[in-house]
């Protein structure tokens, strides 16, 4: 049984799977590359403790939209790098639309009271 | 692609989950490594550096254990520990664990030993190549439902030639034969198979080969196929047998090949002797004129793309216009038709609405020990609540517990289902060594891998059933910390929750009631059967089947005599009252009937024949088996071959025929062109129940067996039973007898000798098989029921021992007391049988065709069910009763 979850939580968990795989469109990552692109895209907005990058990586990669390889990064460090997979570069279209329609709709509501 | 991926990657990190940790560790160091890279070449030092990107990351452990459960392994984690706490729970409480491990097991057990022959009769295919195109024929006519063993030669051919919607067709009879030439004569069980009907079922020789066509046909050259048992057990398996030749039914017979090990004809899987001997059929195609000679069972293989539906419509029109081509052999009113079914449904057919209910009946008794855990669990919740409520409080999620619950009951389920196999395993043995007659393939029947499978899924549906309910209202929000608290743990069980366990209660009863309704009408039902009057003596009667060989018994004369000096020599023997032979003896003999042309009588064209059942007897039967002779005389020695022909009719056929009383001196002439052509009626004996004791008396005709000349008569003269009439007990006859046959003929082999009482015995075994399983599982049903309202009065006895202490310290009597807790008890039998009766009379109309002058509806055993229940159910609340009116006042006050 996971832990109670509150909707904020879920929000940010949400959230965080779709910038992660934001992160992965241009090239594979390993997960401390991952952090610094979040870190760079948001410039620094982005305060979530970077060890939740992991579980998070654990769980888009059994959804199939993520696979991971052991490869060698430029200093000759073993490093585990993701990339999108074919399904996972169609959730991204998906999931964005779907956050950019969730943005409008609160955007409108805010706006109008 | 993706989601195999996926997969994949679940499957990796459950079944290595040190492997995943291992990656993990390795990833989080990398991520910490470059992380402080970074971080000094910001400019801080190594410590800081260090330090800052700790807290950039946030709890390593949480990360590791988070990913864990993304993982999947913290769900199994916690299966395994909850499954650590229920053991433990489980301990602690080993009463309970243990009557509910074995509620649970007699249902799964139960229920499991009647899969295992469901299974092995239903659900498995027939022993034979691609059995689903496997189908049967079956000719059906007035008086005749159809069944194996209802076509003729002469259809047979007309099936072969002109259904082009089967591929192959063959045809078979069982008999018996006797083995001679090398060793101890023995008579066998024996097939004569049509060369098709092997090919057909696709059957492959051990040794040698199967028979040829060109020896399945008259004068064709010998040929025999043995059975793997008699090969192994006369031959010792010796694989130079082809071309040996025997001696069977005194003819030379070559030996072309062995069966496989476990062969079977479709008719022999329901019987306990298979053939031993397969001997090719012969039939002649040009010189087969009879067509209502209807003795051989069939077996085809559907044409590539045909259905059975097809193959049936192609038969039956067959059959109809052979009734036009054939006027004469098949008149309007015989109504014949034939009608083509699944090999499989004609092998178990008769069984199987009699397995679907023993089906039916075991589910009661697994639904009701359901039932009593469900009861069980609840009380155990009850008295846990103060537990529950604390950890609760403490913060246990409330799918926690509710988890932790269920498993509980799934560990309870398995470890019952585990104990359910054992009884499984002994119930099967018991069943097999019972050796019902009539119940196909039972050597199958086994507890096996599928089996077992059955038994894992029952016990874990069996676990969920009555695990979830209880569960989830234990960990009822509403079953709150304070509340439980402030009530000192004790004395709140709402009267919601008792409610719930009487209902409970009631269900199990009603249920019992149901079980005990139709074991109620079953056994009545075979009370009456047993009851029935057959007809004549059995008591004191021994019998034994002979068969003389061809050679040189092949003259109908010789046969005669045989049975003639035999029966005059045993009726001298010490303790011998009476000797006499007849063709099939009553309760177990199949029947065979002829049509009739009565003297003065003609049949209108299209009218049916007159038509009535044969026996062929010789001297001195009727007086040998104890029949009544109603009017004229018996077959005596004097009706031989040249005396005038005569015959003995039953009761039935004078009535039938004669209605005016005034049967004796009319006569009759025998159909099909049976010797001796006319016969005078010389005598009317009693009815007897020849088919068995369940089935009504047909007319029956009683032919002297010097006189009868039939086609095929000279293997029916040869094959009869002898029957004496002992003045003490028969069976000390069978040695006197044995030997005097031997005198006789030392080559004759002797068959089994049987008491007439055995035989009956036998004819009813499937209505008591039948009835000691529904009784059985009525009374463990029973029993579960009882210990069911037993707990549940014995728990409101302990809940209430303040309130009794208090109506004794204010000077209630015993016995108002006592009536008070067997009220309660009354009140929860009372609705359990009313809603019982009312459920079982609406069920027992499904057991209608299994009741012998028993209506489903029957008052009597519902009153005696009610009354029987009530009783018992009076006797169990008792306890707890007697246990209410012993409180002490000051004790149970002073435990406040």
């Amino acid at each position: 049984m996971p832990d109670p979850t509150s909707p904020s939580n879920d929000v940010l968990r949400g959230t965080l799977d779709l910038l992660i795989l934001r992160t992965l469109t241009l090239a594979p990552l390993h997960g401390w590359g991952i952090s610094q692109r979040l870190q760079q895209l948001s410039r620094g907005a982005l305060d979530v403790n970077q060890g939740s990058l992991y579980p998070a990586l654990q769980r888009l990669e059994q959804r199939g939209w993520i696979e991971s390889e052991w490869r060698t990064t430029e200093n000759n460090r073993r490093a585990k790098y993701y990339q999108l997979t074919t399904q996972g570069r169609r959730a991204v279209g998906e999931e964005l639309a779907s956050w950019r329609r969730y943005v409008d709709v609160v955007d409108l509501v805010l706006r109008s009271t | 692609m993706g989601a195999l991926k996926g997969i994949a990657v679940r499957l990796r990190a459950l079944l290595r989950p040190a492997a995943a940790d291992r990656d993990l560790d390795d990833e989080i160091a990398l991520h910490l490594e470059l992380e402080t890279a970074k971080n000094r070449g910001l400019g801080l030092n190594t410590l800081e550096a260090r330090r800052r990107a700790l807290a950039a990351f946030g709890g390593v452990t949480r990360v590791r254990e988070e990913h864990r459960e993304a993982r999947g392994a913290r769900w199994l984690d916690e299966t395994v520990r909850d499954v650590r706490i229920a053991l433990r729970g489980l301990r602690r409480g080993p009463g309970f664990a243990v009557v509910a491990v074995l509620t649970i097991a007699l249902g799964i057990g139960a229920n499991t030993a009647i899969f295992s022959v469901l299974d092995a009769l239903l659900l498995r295919p027939l022993p034979y190549r691609t059995p689903e195109r496997l189908v049967t024929i079956w000719n059906h006519w007035d008086g005749n439902p159809g069944g194996p063993g209802s076509v003729s030669p002469a259809e047979f051919f007309d099936y072969l030639d002109r259904v082009p919607a089967l591929r192959d067709l063959g045809v078979y009879a069982r008999s018996t034969a006797i083995l001679g030439g090398e060793g101890e004569p023995v008579r066998l069980p024996t097939a004569f198979v049509s060369a098709g009907a092997l090919r057909v079922l696709g059957v492959s020789p051990a040794v040698g080969r199967l028979i040829d066509p060109a020896e399945d046909v008259p004068g064709g050259p010998s040929a025999v196929v043995l059975g793997d048992g008699l090969w192994r057990r006369r031959f010792g398996g010796d694989r130079d047998i082809v071309g040996r030749r025997l001696v069977i039914d005194g003819v030379p017979a070559t030996v072309v090949g062995v069966m496989p090990p476990g062969f079977r004809l479709p008719d022999d899987l329901a019987q306990t002797d298979a053939a031993e001997l397969y001997l090719p059929l012969r039939l002649a195609r040009d010189s087969i004129t009879i067509r209502g000679s209807h003795f051989l069972s069939s077996v085809a293989r559907l044409a590539p793309g045909t259905t059975v539906e097809q193959a049936d419509a192609a038969v039956a029109a067959l059959a109809s216009r052979l009734t036009q081509e054939f006027p004469s052999d098949y008149p309007t009113k015989m109504a014949f038709g034939a009608s083509v079914l699944p090999l499989r449904d004609s092998v178990v057919g008769a069984v199987r609405p009699t397995l679907y209910k023993l089906v039916g009946a075991v589910g009661f008794v697994l639904l009701i020990a359901c039932v009593n855990v469900a009861n069980l669990l609840l009380a155990r919740a009850e008295s846990r609540r103060g537990e529950l409520a604390v950890r609760t409080a403490l913060g246990a999620a409330r799918g926690r517990l509710v988890r932790q619950l269920v498993v509980e009951s799934l560990v309870l389920a398995v470890a019952g289902g585990v104990l359910g196999a054992l009884v499984a395993v002994a119930g099967v043995h018991t069943l097999v060594a019972l050796r019902p007659p009539d119940i196909p393939r039972l050597d199958a029947v086994s507890v096996d891998g599928r089996v077992l499978a059955f038994t894992l899924a029952a016990s874990l549906l069996t676990g969920l059933l009555f695990g979830v309910g209880p569960a989830l209202r234990a960990a009822r929000p509403g079953n709150g910390l304070a509340l439980t608290l402030r009530a000192g743990g004790r004395g709140a069980a709402g009267e919601g929750r008792r409610g719930v366990r009487r209902a409970l209660v009631v269900s199990e009863i009603a249920i019992a009631v149901v079980l005990l309704l139709a074991a109620g009408l079953l056994t009545k039902s075979f009370l009456r059967l047993l009851a029935v009057n057959p007809g004549f003596v059995v008591e004191r009667v021994l019998t034994v089947p002979l068969t003389l060989p061809a050679e040189p018994y092949a003259e109908p004369a010789r046969a005669v005599a045989f049975y003639r000096e035999l029966t005059d020599r045993a009726r001298v023997l010490p303790g011998v009252q009476a000797v006499g032979a007849v063709a099939g003896v009553p309760l177990v003999a199949e029947r065979g009937d002829l049509g009739l042309e009565i003297e003065g009588r003609p049949v209108a064209p299209g009218d049916q024949k007159p038509r009535a059942d044969w026996q062929v007897v010789t001297p001195g039967y009727f007086r040998a088996i104890g029949m009544r002779l109603l009017r004229g005389r018996g077959i005596e020695a004097t009706d031989g071959p040249d005396a005038p022909g005569v015959v003995v009719i039953n009761e039935t056929m004078a009535h039938r025929y004669w209605p005016d009383g005034d049967a004796i001196g009319r006569r009759f002439k025998l159909g099909g062109g049976a010797a001796p052509g006319w016969v005078t009626v010389v005598g009317v004996v009693g009815d007897v129940h020849q088919a068995g004791l369940g089935a009504p008396v047909e007319a029956e005709m009683y032919l002297a067996h010097a006189q009868f000349r039939f086609w095929g008569s000279g293997a029916v003269l040869r094959a009869m039973t002898l029957v004496a009439r002992s003045d003490g007990e028969p069976t000390a006859l069978a040695g006197p007898l044995r030997r005097t046959i031997a005198a006789m003929d030392p080559t004759l082999p002797v068959g089994t000798f049987r008491t007439m009482e055995e035989l009956r015995g036998e004819s009813v075994s499937r209505p008591r098989l039948l009835m000691l399983l529904i009784v059985t599982f009525a009374l463990v049903a029973l029993v579960i029921a009882l210990a069911g309202i037993y707990g549940v009065i014995a728990y409101g006895v302990a809940q209430r021992r303040r309130e009794f202490g208090v109506r004794a310290a204010l000077g209630a009597q015993p016995v108002s007391i006592a009536r008070l807790v067997l009220g309660e008890g009354l009140r929860l039998t009372v609705v359990g049988i009313a809603l019982g009766l009312a459920g079982g009379l609406a069920l027992a109309r499904l057991l209608g065709g299994l009741l012998f002058q028993v209506r489903p509806a029957d008052p009597a055993t519902a009153a005696s069910v009610a009354v029987a229940v009530a009783a018992v159910a009076l006797l169990a609340c008792w306890v707890p009763a007697r246990r209410a009116t012993r409180v002490d006042p000051t004790t149970a006050l002073r435990t406040e």
